[in-house]
């Protein structure tokens, strides 16, 4: 990460892409980010819950509260 | 398992008030009773005990639909609380063997609200989301003090950032930090007084 980016560069580039949300309590989902709000409150849709790298569960939509999110990043399906 | 209490349920802003609706706590059903989504909190109160609980959505980490009935049999919204922002009271800890370490950490619940009727499955998730917007961060709890939302239209005008408008993404301070910290960057995630609404560019100085 040579520079920072605009923020909006960054989201821009994953929106609608595959991505991982890590929650700070440790646990991650990953899905499709359909969108976000000026809160950084995230919305996935086909969701997987992973905790320790097993698969948990599966939803549909899911809703995360920005600021329990630890941070988000691409993933390739 | 939770400890059901008598509840105040919220009389204005409520989105939806659904009867014949069940609760689990992780894998244990707590009855059924009626679920009542309201912009200043969640709540759900037993049929016959008239007792129940209230969430605030600051303490609700994620909500979801979950149609996938392997791991839970039944369709379901699905809630993550954090226990240690909510005023839930529980009796013991043994909860849906997520993490059993007895960690002193904070410690999360799944709660699950299982609705006779199915179709409002998606109402129930909207709502709900659309609630969060209306409930940000109360800054007095925030660990590094920030400042105020006065001045900030941004954030809380309940807009979504689609690939389609993502271009003018405004974010608000605590969207700001947020992104910062899930970036990665400024370890103390500070940052100063940008309020303007065009560029948020600069000022993001460590």
């Amino acid at each position: 990460m040579s520079k920072r980016q605009n923020p909006s560069e960054f989201l821009k580039q994953i929106i609608g892409k595959p991505v991982v949300v890590k929650l700070n309590s440790g646990v991650d989902y990953r899905g499709i980010l359909a969108c976000l709000d000026g809160f950084m409150n995230i919305a996935l849709e086909q969701t997987e819950e992973y905790a320790n790298g097993q698969l948990q569960n599966k939803y549909g939509d899911a809703f995360i509260r920005g600021n329990n999110v630890l941070y988000i990043s691409t993933h390739k399906r | 398992m939770v400890v059901l209490t008598d509840v105040t349920l919220p009389t204005e802003g409520v989105r939806i008030q659904q009867p014949q609706v069940s609760a689990y706590f992780g894998e244990n059903c707590v009855g059924q009773g009626t679920l009542t989504i309201a912009e200043s909190a969640v709540a759900w109160v037993e049929r016959t005990s008239g007792k129940g609980f209230t969430l605030t959505y600051p303490s609700i980490i994620l909500h979801a639909v979950s149609t996938d009935c392997s791991s839970f049999p039944h369709e379901c919204v699905f809630v993550l609380v954090d226990c240690s922002r909510s005023a839930l009271e529980l009796e013991d800890t043994e909860m849906d063997g997520d993490d059993d370490d007895e960690d002193e950490g904070p410690k999360n619940v799944s709660i699950r609200f299982v609705p006779a009727d199915m179709s409002i499955l998606q109402e129930v998730y909207k709502q709900m989301s659309e609630c969060q917007e209306l409930n940000p961060e109360d800054n007095s709890d925030s660990e590094d003090g920030m400042g105020e939302y006065e001045g900030l239209g941004d954030g809380s005008d309940g807009r979504w950032f689609t690939a389609d408008n993502i271009g003018g993404a405004e974010l608000s301070e605590e969207g700001l930090a947020n992104l910062q910290r899930m970036m990665g960057g400024g370890r103390d995630g500070h940052n100063g007084s940008n309020g303007h609404d065009d560029d948020e560019h600069g000022e993001m100085e460590e």
